[in-house]
């Protein structure tokens, strides 16, 4: 539908009609205004670039419905000549509240002005004329090598470029580990979040302000760090992560990290991780400390922590026990920090990290992985909805040597083979990998599936082979 | 009667009103120490998770003179 117009005649008084579930139109409506820059003005002309213009404006209102919760929203922009006093641009956008409303109003206009090829004529009353800029002044050219330019040499650039980061909580953690990461240019990031800003959070939450208040924490977040850094893709999802999103989510992206106040969510992300072969990283606070573990894919993993997931509520949420400011400050730091280091393959925190700010002390216990852990152990219960990584027997299975081919050499299985060096996926389904100890196909297994791709290991490799063939050969 | 002492975090420091304290116990494990803190600490065992000297261990894990234990309760705030 068409949300957007170019028109030479006069604007209509309204562009949108009634709708009842809106309880605020804001509107802005931008006049021909009689000077400009000191010299008296008598009439303005417009021209427009109309396809590319048209097209262009319909994109804007329709990124403003996708990124604010409005109702609908329009937009008319004047050709040809205008006197004095004229509308010569009006924006509409309906909302249930007015928070929203206003935001997306101010974000279409700001949008038009940069992005639609409108190009402005003033007559002024000298009998001169001139082209002038019809666009918004303070839209610096933001170039990626001024922008990365502190931190050249301290980070490789090009992998977190590359990195797709998913941030599940936009609260005192989230805050903090979103703006480190934006800042430091992770190419994809994605933050989940379902509630909406409240006064209660502004002591902790950095990224809103009380112009915030009301409007999701998603959509605010979101248009904060799009300011902040305009050279990377950021997307909001405005949603409780759960099982029925998780999978989907955690898969599109190279890591994880926690920053919810919700014990089952972290649970569920600690599952769904392990599960799919990606790194998370779970952190909470309480009033004046923090805690945060880095959970890698072969263990040891959150259930290696609590064999016995606790419930919410047992031990308290900030809203219910406090927490001062500044500790989510420095554990979101601390976490996205973490997230940083994986992505560049730097050595990170093993075991569980517990700030203390009342004594100033970092503490770090270690952790083994438990060998009957529910999650990441080799014989871990299968995922929801997914069979089993490994199994233990080659039946019914497209079975691949996945070793170098100077282990084929020595010990031969007779399989196909296509060593992991050089890894392509086969078309045969579902795949049963087998290496020498089992190690590595559990963890191709994983990737492939990240893929989406059903493939198996087998537990303990070649050798497992050779005992199955040796049992079921001819007796004789 | 080896002397430990046990360092608190979070709910920990709240219900045993200090952070840390040095206690000469009976206890020849993290589980019977954490039962004979349990008055004060009331959080079920299940649900936590003892440290010796910067290390995880399980239940059952021995107690000697001059041990750091540290009991982490979860923490679910954000």
């Amino acid at each position: 539908m068409t949300r957007f117009g170019l028109t030479d005649a006069p604007i209509p008084a309204r562009l949108l009609d009634a709708n009842l579930a809106a309880g605020a139109v804001a509107t802005f409506v931008g006049f021909v205004r009689n000077h400009n820059e000191g010299r008296p003005v008598l009439r303005l002309e417009y021209e427009a670039y109309p396809e590319l213009a048209q097209k262009e404006g319909e994109r804007i209102v329709a990124e403003a419905l996708g990124r604010f919760p409005i109702l609908d929203a329009r937009c008319v922009h004047r050709t040809g000549v205008l006197e004095l006093g004229e509308a010569a641009i009006r924006a509409e956008a309906a909302g249930a509240h007015r928070a929203e409303a206003f935001r997306a109003c101010e974000w279409i206009v700001e949008e038009i002005k940069r992005r639609v090829p409108v190009w402005k004529k003033e007559r002024y009353a000298d009998g001169d004329s001139g082209w002038v800029n019809a666009t918004t002044p303070g839209q610096a050219e933001v170039t990626e090598e001024a922008y990365n330019a502190r931190q050249r040499g301290v980070v490789d650039q090009d992998r977190l470029k590359a990195a797709r980061v998913l941030v599940v909580g936009a609260g005192g953690l989230g805050c903090p580990a979103l703006q480190i990461l934006v800042g430091a240019g992770v190419g994809r990031v994605t933050v989940i979040d379902p509630d909406r800003v409240e006064v209660s959070n502004l002591h902790r939450q950095v990224l809103y302000g009380v112009d915030d208040l009301g409007l999701s924490k998603a959509t605010a977040a979101v248009r904060r760090l799009r300011g902040l850094n305009p050279l990377i893709e950021i997307e909001g999802v405005e949603a409780r992560m759960s099982e029925a999103n998780a999978q989907e989510l955690v898969k599109a992206h190279d890591l994880v990290l926690d920053g919810t106040d919700r014990l089952a969510t972290k649970f569920l992300l600690n599952r769904v991780c392990v599960g799919l072969g990606k790194p998370l990283i779970v952190a909470s606070v309480h009033r004046f400390e923090g805690q945060f573990q880095v959970v890698r894919p072969e263990g040891p993993c959150l259930e290696c922590l609590w064999t016995t997931p606790p419930e919410d509520g047992c031990v308290g949420t900030c809203a219910e026990v406090g927490v001062l400011g500044a500790t989510p400050g420095l554990v979101g730091t601390m976490a996205a920090t973490e997230a940083i280091k994986l992505l560049l393959d730097l050595p990170v925190a093993e075991g569980v990290v517990i700030v203390d700010l009342l004594q100033t002390e970092v503490r770090r216990l270690r952790l083994s992985r438990r060998s009957d852990c529910p999650v990441c152990s080799a014989s871990a219960r299968p995922l929801e909805g997914l069979e089993s990584l490994e199994v233990d027997a080659t039946e019914g299975y497209a079975v691949v040597d996945i070793r170098e081919p100077e282990e084929v050499a020595l010990v031969s299985s007779g399989l196909p083979h296509i060593p992991l060096s050089a890894w392509v996926t086969p078309p045969e389904r579902p795949l049963l990998l087998v290496c020498a100890s089992g190690r590595r196909s559990l963890a191709l297994a994983r990737r492939l599936r990240a893929e989406g791709v059903e493939a198996y290991s087998l537990v303990g490799g070649v050798s497992r082979l050779k005992s199955d063939a040796s049992g079921t050969k001819d007796p004789a | 009667m080896p002397n430990v002492d046990v360092r608190y975090f979070a709910l920990f420091r709240e219900r045993a009103g200090t952070d840390g304290e040095r206690l000469a116990t009976p206890a020849s494990s993290v589980d019977e120490l954490y039962g004979e803190l349990l008055p004060r600490l009331g959080l079920d065992p299940k649900l936590v998770r003892a440290a010796v000297n910067g290390e995880f261990v399980e239940n059952g894990h021995a107690l000697t003179e001059g041990d750091e234990v540290v009991f982490v309760p979860p923490v679910a705030g954000g």
